[in-house]
């Protein structure tokens, strides 16, 4: 059962919110920190939302962005028992004294997960209930009919939400949300594992919404895409925002040539024995079904080569990987595996099995017939990536960030031959922390298949060779970096918009 | 192996086809033959003929298949005969460690008995909407119940998608012995998930369960009727 805690707060007892203006939504001085800890994550947020506007709020991984999102809605105090200071008004009216009606009609949320926003599996009779639960059976479906038809959600509603893409599935949950006809709509992290149709659909919505009148707040690492839509930018940053100037982002000068950055450190060992061959594959889920990979081709023989599977979501980039893994065998063709072939999947918590870093490395080199050199070795190349935790501290408890850097070194620790198959390792990234990656990445030697579903992200990667895979079909193509791309990663290094270490 | 273990997780999914039946003639068949099957464990004294257990066997595996396609059924069969065999196996060690030889003819009775449970609790899985459900439990008077179990069935296929992933990377990484380590990181996935659904839970509310349509002619003659036929006919003839 869910336990909700009204605690007691001291937001009880500051102002008297008469002044809040015209603005939906005032934070002032809010502090904010879990129970049982005594780091205030947010030390002194003051905002302000007006109708029809859409804030952006950058920080990187762990800065408490999503923790101002639970101290913005109430949830903070009232399902995780947090103490919070400071005040909130919602159109007016202090957050505290709001009933539980009026508060979900004030304000809505489409978390990071919208996969827990839906109760019945087929998206219409979820949004049906909903919306008859909240107005009434007439007056419910009325409103669902006009909230259908502004986003755009006929073809879907008859779908069950599990097999909609992340693009659909952000889309129903602002449906949900709009059913509530809220003043303002939170949204964590929307563009999280979009390709670039989705980002385009999470610009449509932001659009549309807008254009209701609802107040926006957007908490996004990867904020290129949507920065003109931003009618201010903030960066969280010591448990506070900072507004930061648009130009700044939409112009950054690089300081230096980028093309440093990607300057070889490489082995002179290049070349050698095949490694990893798919040979003519064929795949289908189901016989007689669909072809998600048709007769591809891919040999993997450099240890210092990194390959980059680009396609939209759905494409069958996962489904490559798990044949190359051989988790999936072909329908036709073969794949040829000389080495260890190890899946980084791209919720990388996943990957980690132990209670400490320790016990990762040790189970890893225990199941290769390897002893403490092998070890010590992951553990050196954990920290020449960046990742100084303590090696008796859980895995689970990494950033997004570090745990992306530390599963690598871990997959790597062993002796001998290693393929790393990694799914999507730059998503949930802020532009500085890909930066990152991507130079950690040129230090280990070990061949890479990884899959990227933006245009954006090849840029990090332009020592890659990189295969778009389109209607089941995998060509080699050539592209562009995009400098710009890599001063904004620089550019946001030096704003403070960079994952702890 | 894993996709045999989908398509077993999928048998738990909501049929799109479950929206044809009415909510009275669906508690009727799959609670019919649920409790056809369980009789000889609740009761002492009553028995189930063979053909009986075969029967529903049948029926259940009919039923599925046309909620939830062939291919999973067949794969879901296949998982569940494993199952079978392994228990098959442990009687021929038990045995061979000293135990009473049980009657050949018992043993695959029970287990094919065992194997009719799971397809006829599997087809009221396919048969009810989660909100029927929820409605079930709050007039059985299981109301918070009936929201918990809401959440747990809502979040089942993202589980499954993160069983899948946590499979692959685990194998990859320990090979095959530990696999068992999976469970780590789905628990800790459930608990971060769980913490998304009580958020999005706060803030959007569980709707109240309509009642639903009882009846839904003539499609649920057809099953009421066969169901029952299927499951006392037997016990006539022999």
């Amino acid at each position: 059962m869910i336990k909700i805690h009204r605690a007691t707060t001291g937001m009880l007892d500051r102002g008297t919110g008469n002044d809040a203006g015209k603005a939906v939504m005032i934070s002032r001085d809010l502090w904010f920190r879990y129970p049982s800890s005594s780091f205030w994550v947010l030390r002194g947020v003051n905002l302000e939302v007006f109708p029809g506007e859409i804030v952006l709020i950058v920080g990187s991984s762990g800065s408490g962005k999503t923790t101002l999102l639970r101290a913005l809605t109430g949830v903070g105090v009232w399902v995780y028992g947090a103490e919070v200071k400071g005040e909130i008004y919602l159109a007016g009216r202090r957050l505290e004294k709001l009933s539980l009606e009026e508060l979900r009609k004030s304000i809505q949320v489409v978390n990071q997960n919208p996969y827990t926003h839906f109760i019945e599996y087929v998206i219409g009779e979820d949004l049906r209930s909903s919306a008859e639960a909240i107005h009434g059976k007439i007056v419910g479906n009325r409103v669902l009919r006009k909230i259908v038809a502004a986003l755009k959600l006929e073809d879907v509603l008859n779908k069950r939400f599990f097999e909609l893409s992340g693009g659909q599935l952000r889309r129903v949950a602002v449906a949900k949300a709009l059913l509530w006809d809220p003043k303002v709509i939170v949204m964590d992290e929307p563009l999280m594992w979009l390709d670039d149709e989705g980002v385009e659909e999470i610009k449509e919505i932001l659009s549309i919404t807008r254009s209701l009148g609802k107040a926006l707040i957007v908490f996004e690492h990867r904020f290129i895409g949507i920065l003109h839509l931003a009618s201010k930018v903030l960066a969280l940053r010591d448990g506070t925002l900072v507004p930061i100037d648009h130009e700044e982002l939409r112009n950054p000068r690089i300081a230096r040539d980028f093309h440093q950055y990607f300057a070889s450190e490489e082995g002179s060992d290049r070349g050698g024995s095949e490694l990893l061959a798919a040979e003519h594959v064929w795949f289908s889920y189901e016989k007689n079904n669909e072809w998600v990979l048709k007769d591809v081709d891919l040999v993997i023989k450099d240890p210092w080569d990194t390959v980059v599977i680009y396609g939209p979501n759905g494409s069958g980039k996962s489904t490559l990987l798990k044949i190359l893994s051989g988790y999936l065998s072909p329908r036709k063709g073969r794949v040829l595996r000389k080495s260890r072939a190890v899946y980084l999947p791209q919720n990388v918590y996943l990957f980690f099995t132990e209670e400490s870093l320790e016990k990762e490395f040790r189970e890893v080199c225990t199941s290769l017939g390897k002893g403490v050199d092998c070890v010590e070795k992951g553990v050196k190349t954990m920290r020449s990536l960046g990742v100084n935790a303590d090696l008796k501290e859980s895995p689970f408890n990494l950033s997004w960030g570090q745990a992306i850097r530390a599963s690598i070194s871990i997959a790597t620790c062993g002796e001998g031959d290693v393929v790393l198959l990694m799914d999507e390792p730059f998503t949930g990234l802020t532009y500085a922390e890909r930066l990152f990656l991507a130079l950690a990445l040129k230090k280990i030697k070990a061949p890479k298949v990884m899959t990227v579903s933006n245009k954006e992200t090849l840029s990090f990667v332009p020592q890659a060779r990189v295969y778009e895979l389109r209607d089941g079909y995998l060509r080699e193509v050539q592209t562009r970096v995009d400098p710009d791309i890599i001063a904004l990663a620089e550019r946001c290094r030096q704003l403070g918009l960079y994952g702890a270490s | 192996m894993m996709s045999y273990i989908r398509d077993f997780a999928y048998i738990f999914v909501t049929s799109k086809k479950a929206n044809n039946f009415g909510f009275l003639t669906k508690i009727i068949s799959s609670g019919w033959l649920i409790l056809s099957l369980s009789l000889p464990y609740i009761v002492p004294g009553v028995r189930l003929s063979p053909a009986q257990t075969v029967a529903a066997v049948l029926y259940g595996l009919t039923l599925l298949s046309y909620l939830a396609g062939p291919r999973r059924v067949f794969g879901m069969a296949k998982l569940l005969a494993l199952f079978v065999v392994l228990g098959l196996f442990l009687d021929i060690i038990s045995v061979a460690l000293g135990s009473e030889p049980s009657n050949p003819l018992e043993v695959s009775l029970r287990a094919m008995r065992v194997f009719a449970i799971v397809v006829s609790l599997s087809t009221a899985f396919q048969l009810f909407t989660i909100t029927e459900m929820r409605y079930l439990l709050t007039i059985l008077g299981l109301r918070s119940y009936s929201e918990l179990f809401s959440a747990a069935m809502a979040q089942l296929p993202a589980t499954f998608i993160a069983f899948s992933e946590s499979y692959v990377a685990t194998k990859s990484k320990l090979g095959g012995r530990k696999i068992a380590a999976l469970i780590k990181p789905l628990v800790v996935d459930s608990v971060v998930s769980s913490r998304y659904l009580a958020e999005a839970l706060y803030m959007h509310g569980i709707p109240p369960a309509p009642k639903p349509k009882l009846l839904n002619m003539p499609r649920d003659l057809a099953m009421i009727v066969s169901v029952i036929t299927i499951t006392v006919l037997p016990l006539l003839s022999i």
